[in-house]
């Protein structure tokens, strides 16, 4: 059993409790305009170009089986069109301009990967998360981790958009310990047109899951132009008011990764707005909270 | 009577630099230096601990004095540095004579000094005894070395006397008179103490164990309503204001032990230490299984608020590790620190811990130069050889400098304070202290792995090139091999990653290298000790003699220090790097060392941020690890720092054993500090 992984990140502090090592999958089965980890959005292996990093020796170019990789007048040109990442110019890339997303990786070496870190989970009650992308695509991935890490005392939890089958929730559930689930807006329309979907799967496994026992962080990433907003926010509040189960909800305001989708040749759907203020973070909480619900900060 | 020293805080910063002596309290310097110079005309056969002792009691007796009405304290003492003019003086011609027909060992393979500068005085015996307490402890005894030690005591009595004519006052009259009963009194001797022995010509480099030695004066003070808490902490900082007022800023900060049991006065200082904000005052803190957790807690909070000259002790695995070599389990538990992170017991040891130096990285240049290897393991094997070589010729240098120490700085005002020595009659530059190692500290560990984890990996391994190209590469600076150093730096393996492969090559020096140092004897009756901390100042000097290396440096760069990866390399991260530091045997290094973490301050940030810290240090104790300092920066707020600095004047780093503010920094060391800011975050 692989998992497609993008990157391994130790000494994560906000990915549910105390340290831990999170795992980015790749591939994701929304497309949100603000996303900050667009290297995780396609599910197929791809190659990031780092231009900054770029010293212009055209080894990707004398490499590459299918001259993807070409120089003009000195400058670098990749034609994404033609490339099937194979990752040859990514080894051939001595300053590391190239990068590789979406490296397969068996269970036992995501198993060990994690497990060099366990005196930290020990001593910060902290453990392994599984993020991306959408990690639930992989879930029978997940599942396997899980299981070895479980085996080894490690806590576990799984950051999710929800938009996923539920047989994907029912394959990693008998060993998560902890769900960050995402949720962004309660108005089908509204969502479908800045995430590429509709809610109704998400609310209705949030639902099910939330009748699970397995805690559950519902964490809303704060939006402007979208949930940033005393009515969208109060609505979420309600329809979260209702659910039980539900530890906290923790707000993730907006925050910038525009280089990421020139990296990644994607175009960049970032909102053109400023980052949310301390204040304007402080007064969405103050929203939720007057639905009742814990807002972690 | 004394402002708050909020209000009065920049001019007590300046308090040095502007200090108007009396012409009619005291001798100029000529014609202090015409009294020596008679002197040594009169008494040419006399000892020179007798001679030294006389220059002190001079200066105490008549060098000129200054009071400030609005301090607490009193400390001021033209003494125009005599005393240390005199020993350079015998420096000089005893080194001369030493090494005039010597070659010195190969440039920048490893140095060696006099260390006369690592000193701890039984600060016990001092409080317990005071100053008139400490003389009659010697008074009448026959000899040189009693009769040095009762002069200058016998001087500082002078001194004081002095003091209290020029400025009435109850602390000084008991101090007179005997040992110090108050907090105010403690702190008052302490600081004139500080500045004698320094001035006599050691550096003090430890201030003791404060909460433990001083707790009684203040418990004594509250308990009579002489004091209240919040007076005991304006007299502390502007106690601790003087070390900084001292140096302003520029020197390795003045260490003061915490814990590992701790009191009210263990937080009260915490307290000072955070709301101070200073580099100059450098915290010590033992945490043992008793130390609650709202200790470490308080600590945390200092490295939240930027108040990051401080290092945390792993306490179990210090006084194991002292107990394993040589001290007893009583002295080991009464450990403090010297200077950096060197432990010793206190007032009981003289541990010379900047005495000797090795580079590591040296010996990869120098096995490179001189031959051919079938093999990695061969290499290997000949870069070890070559450094015990290296090592057995710094030591048999550092021993007969330590042969010289009694002909160039005896020192009976630090000897007085320690009880080995009275009974002994002798003086701690002829190992009259209890205990007595030498240190030395091997610079430029993670060049040195990291250069042999390349060598294999581009000549054996991927076989990128021959071991002559590599040669030849080195030889050019790189220049011209820019694809073979991007090979180097970017796809050899490198230390701090927790890359097995790569961490026991570490695990090879250094279990080669500690315990071979840990056995040479020394020219005192004891061995070395080896350390692994790296000083700036070796670093830049030993760098500055290192061509560029296979780990991809370039040549004349400063080397890496402490167990610290190379700036940037590091890229796994702080677990990682913890690591593989603590892979390491780290109690083959009782003359210390420690690992500096840079950490983003989101991950420190609030309550959760606090627990984190805690976390990070539990988890570095629990696997081996000795100590932990911290950086807590963005890379953001450096570049801005680096732009605005007149805005970012108070923002410290840590700079190996100790704390800088940032923008006093050259650009290029701002420059390394970014490149690890961008790393963590």
């Amino acid at each position: 059993m692989t998992g497609r992984l993008v990157s391994v990140q130790r000494l994560c502090v906000h990915d549910g409790p105390g340290i831990r090592t999170t795992l980015f999958l790749k591939g994701c089965s929304l497309a949100c305009r603000w996303c900050h980890n667009p290297e995780t959005l396609s599910p197929k292996p791809e190659i990031g170009f780092h231009a900054r990093k770029c010293v212009g020796c055209g080894k990707c170019a004398e490499v590459c089986p299918q001259g993807a990789h070409s120089f003009v007048e000195g400058s670098h040109h990749f034609d994404r069109g033609s490339c099937t990442a194979c990752g040859k110019c990514v080894a051939a890339c001595l300053p590391g301009a190239l990068e590789y997303y979406g490296r397969e990786v068996s269970v036992e070496e995501a198993v060990a990967a994690v497990l060099e870190d366990r005196t930290f989970y020990a001593t910060s009650g902290g453990g392994c998360t599984v993020s991306g992308g959408e990690p639930l695509l992989q879930a029978q991935f997940c599942a396997e981790l899980f299981r070895a890490l479980h085996a080894a005392g490690v806590h576990c939890a799984v950051d999710t958009s929800g938009a996923v089958s539920w047989q994907s929730f029912e394959t990693v559930l008998p060993y998560t310990d902890l769900f960050l689930y995402d949720v962004k807006h309660i108005d089908e329309q509204i969502h479908r047109e800045h995430t590429g979907s509709g809610n109704g799967m998400i609310l209705e496994n949030l639902t099910r899951l939330a009748e699970s026992g397995v805690p559950i962080e519902v964490r809303i990433p704060l939006i402007p132009g979208f949930n940033a907003n005393q009515e969208s926010l109060s609505a979420l509040g309600k329809w979260l008011s209702r659910m039980p189960n539900i530890a906290r909800v923790r707000l993730l305001p907006y925050h910038l990764a525009r280089s990421k989708y020139e990296t990644v040749g994607r175009r960049d759907t970032m909102p053109q707005a400023p980052i949310p203020t301390p204040e304007q973070v402080r007064e969405a909480a103050a929203v939720l909270e007057g639905w009742g619900l814990e807002v972690g900060r | 009577m004394p402002r708050p020293f909020a209000e009065v805080r920049e001019r007590l910063e300046r308090q040095y630099l502007e200090v108007e002596f009396d012409p009619a309290s005291g001798l100029s310097k000529e014609e202090l230096f015409a009294e020596l110079n008679r002197h040594r005309a009169e008494h040419p056969e006399e000892p020179r601990i007798l001679t030294r002792a006389w220059l002190f009691h001079l200066l105490c007796s008549r060098a000129r004095i200054a009071v400030d009405p609005e301090d607490y304290f009193v400390d001021q003492l033209e003494h125009h540095n005599l005393l240390l003019e005199l020993r350079n003086e015998w420096w000089r011609e005893e080194e001369g004579r030493e090494f005039a027909n010597d070659s010195p060992p190969a440039p920048g393979t490893c140095s060696s000094i006099v260390d006369t500068s690592h000193t701890c005085p039984n600060w016990r015996n001092l409080l317990r005894y005071g100053i008139r307490g400490l003389r009659d402890r010697v008074a009448g005894r026959p000899g040189a070395f009693y009769e040095a030690v009762a002069l200058v005591y016998e001087g500082v009595l002078v001194l004081l006397q002095r003091f209290e004519a020029a400025r009435p006052s109850p602390v000084l009259r008991s101090l007179i008179a005997g040992p110090p009963q108050t907090f105010h009194e403690a702190l008052q001797l302490a600081y004139l103490y500080h500045e004698l022995q320094e001035m006599e010509g050691e550096a003090v480099r430890s201030m003791g164990r404060f909460d433990l030695l001083y707790h009684p004066f203040y418990a004594a003070d509250l308990e009579a309503d002489r004091l209240t808490r919040e007076q005991a902490k304006e007299l502390l900082k502007y106690f601790w204001i003087k070390f900084f007022a001292k140096t302003q800023g520029k020197m390795f900060g003045k260490p003061f032990l915490l814990g590992p049991e701790v009191n009210e006065l263990s937080y009260l200082a915490l307290e000072a230490f955070r709301e101070m904000h200073t580099t100059e005052v450098k915290l010590h803190l033992r945490v043992g299984e008793h130390t609650p957790p709202e200790f470490l807690d308080a600590a945390a909070e200092c490295l939240q608020a930027g108040a990051t000259s401080l290092e945390v002790l792993n306490d179990r695995a210090q006084v194991e590790m002292l107990c394993q070599h040589g001290r007893s389990q009583k002295d080991a538990e009464d450990y403090i620190i010297i200077g950096c992170c060197e432990p010793a017991v206190m007032g009981q040891e003289m541990n010379c811990s900047g005495a000797a130096a090795l580079n590591l990285a040296k010996p990869v240049e120098m096995v490179l130069v001189s031959g051919e290897y079938d093999c990695f393991e061969d290499l290997r094997q000949a870069y070890l050889e070559t450094l015990g070589a290296v090592f057995a010729r710094c030591a048999e240098d550092t021993r007969r400098r330590e042969r010289l120490w009694p002909r160039i700085n005896p020192s009976p005002l630090l000897s007085g304070t320690m009880d080995s020595c009275l009974e002994q009659g002798r003086d701690v530059s002829e190992a009259g202290a209890k205990y007595n190692v030498t240190g030395c500290t091997l610079v430029g560990l993670a060049n040195a792995v990291d250069s042999l984890a390349a060598i294999r990996h581009l000549v054996y391994e991927e076989r990128r090139c021959t071991l002559a190209e590599l040669r030849q590469a080195l030889a050019a600076n790189w220049e011209g091999y820019e694809e073979l150093r991007l090979a180097a730096l970017h796809r050899a393996p490198k230390w701090g990653n927790n890359d097995d492969r790569v961490d026991q090559l570490a695990v090879q020096i250094t279990d080669f290298i500690g315990p071979r140092i840990n056995r040479e004897p020394n020219a005192r009756g004891g061995v070395f000790h080896a350390a692994l901390f790296g000083i700036i100042g070796s670093a830049k000097f030993f760098g500055e003699q290192t061509g560029a290396l296979p780990d991809g440096r370039l040549a004349g760069t400063p080397l890496t220090m402490n167990t610290s990866a190379t700036t940037g390399r590091d890229r796994g991260g702080v677990t990682s790097l913890i690591n593989s530091v603590t892979k390491l045997d780290l109690s083959q290094f009782p003359m210390g060392t420690t690992l500096d973490l840079t950490l983003h301050p989101s991950v420190a940030k609030g309550e959760e941020g606090r627990d984190n810290v805690g976390a990070i240090i539990r988890s570095h104790f629990a696997q081996g690890g000795m100590a932990l300092q911290f950086n807590l920066f963005d890379a953001g707020v450096l570049r801005e720092a680096q732009r605005n600095p007149e805005q970012y004047a108070s923002l410290q780093v840590r700079l190996c054993g100790w704390n800088v503010r940032f923008v006093d920094l050259a650009l290029e060391e701002q420059e390394l500090f970014i490149t690890r800011a961008e790393a963590a975050g």
